[in-house]
């Protein structure tokens, strides 16, 4: 233990990843600041943090949130539809909040970690099962075709 | 007084650090990194009780220094791990 104030330090994304998954496949909640923009307005870059659990292979709902590997890539987003493949399996199509265009896939073995609850900065946290996050998801999902316009106005209020 | 053994030590960009946990399981943003001396210390006492004489020894025979210094650096480990809320 070096004796020094608390810093920050940057772990590449990949290392990073690689060890929230390993917790995670070990059965340990875990929490993390999000980075980037493309869960806005739910989660803001550098500012929110988001517990995650781990996947159990259930059946999944539209509008949860996923960490999952899309094309070698951790990828945090919301679950838009789901489909059953001819095998029998699911195939959850995804995106991310605060993007209007560009979808992902995730099948279950991509998927290690399902979102639990945001925390804010101050501490308030958001249970992705309560009643409140669903309709605001809901909601979210619905107003997709109007979307752009809506992240206009809130990345101006809400940043 | 003894690491928890909730904790454990892993390897991250090439830095030995620790992850604290807490009530939204492994917190990632607060992340606690162990140099080479405090690594050493870890592994050679993680998994026993020990006292803050123990580190001094520990320290003395590992780096071959004098005793004052050895129980200065032992008792502000024990102090960090105490801080940090390390121990069991």
């Amino acid at each position: 233990m070096s004796g020094k104030m608390p810093q920050t330090i940057v772990i590449p994304n990949d290392v990073f990843f690689a060890s929230v998954c390993e917790s995670l496949a070990e059965g340990r909640p875990v929490t993390f600041t999000v980075k980037g923009y493309s869960m806005f307005p739910f989660m803001r870059n550098e500012k929110d943090r988001v517990c995650l659990e781990r996947y159990d292979g259930r059946m999944l709902a539209v509008g949860e949130v996923i960490l999952f590997i899309y094309h070698g890539k951790h990828i945090l987003h919301r679950i838009y539809s789901a489909e059953m493949s001819p095998d029998g399996r699911p195939l959850y199509r995804t995106m991310g909040d605060g993007n209007v265009r560009g979808v992902e896939y995730a099948r279950p073995e991509d998927i290690s970690g399902v979102m639990l609850k945001r925390i804010t900065p101050a501490g308030n946290e958001w249970y992705c099962n309560s009643v409140s996050w669903k309709i605001a998801s809901s909601l979210w999902l619905r107003l997709l075709p109007v979307r752009r316009l809506l992240l206009a106005v809130l990345r101006r209020i809400r940043r | 007084m003894k690491i928890s053994s909730k904790y454990k030590v892993r390897e991250m960009a090439g830095q030995h650090v620790v992850i604290i946990q807490g009530r939204n399981g492994e917190d990632m943003t607060k992340i606690i990194s162990l140099n080479d001396s405090s690594l050493f210390l870890w592994n050679r006492m993680n998994g026993s009780e020990f006292s803050a004489d123990d580190v001094k020894s520990a320290l003395m025979s590992e780096y071959g220094i004098d005793e004052a210094t050895a129980s200065r650096d032992a008792e502000a480990w024990c102090r960090q791990l105490k801080d940090c809320n390390l121990l069991a």
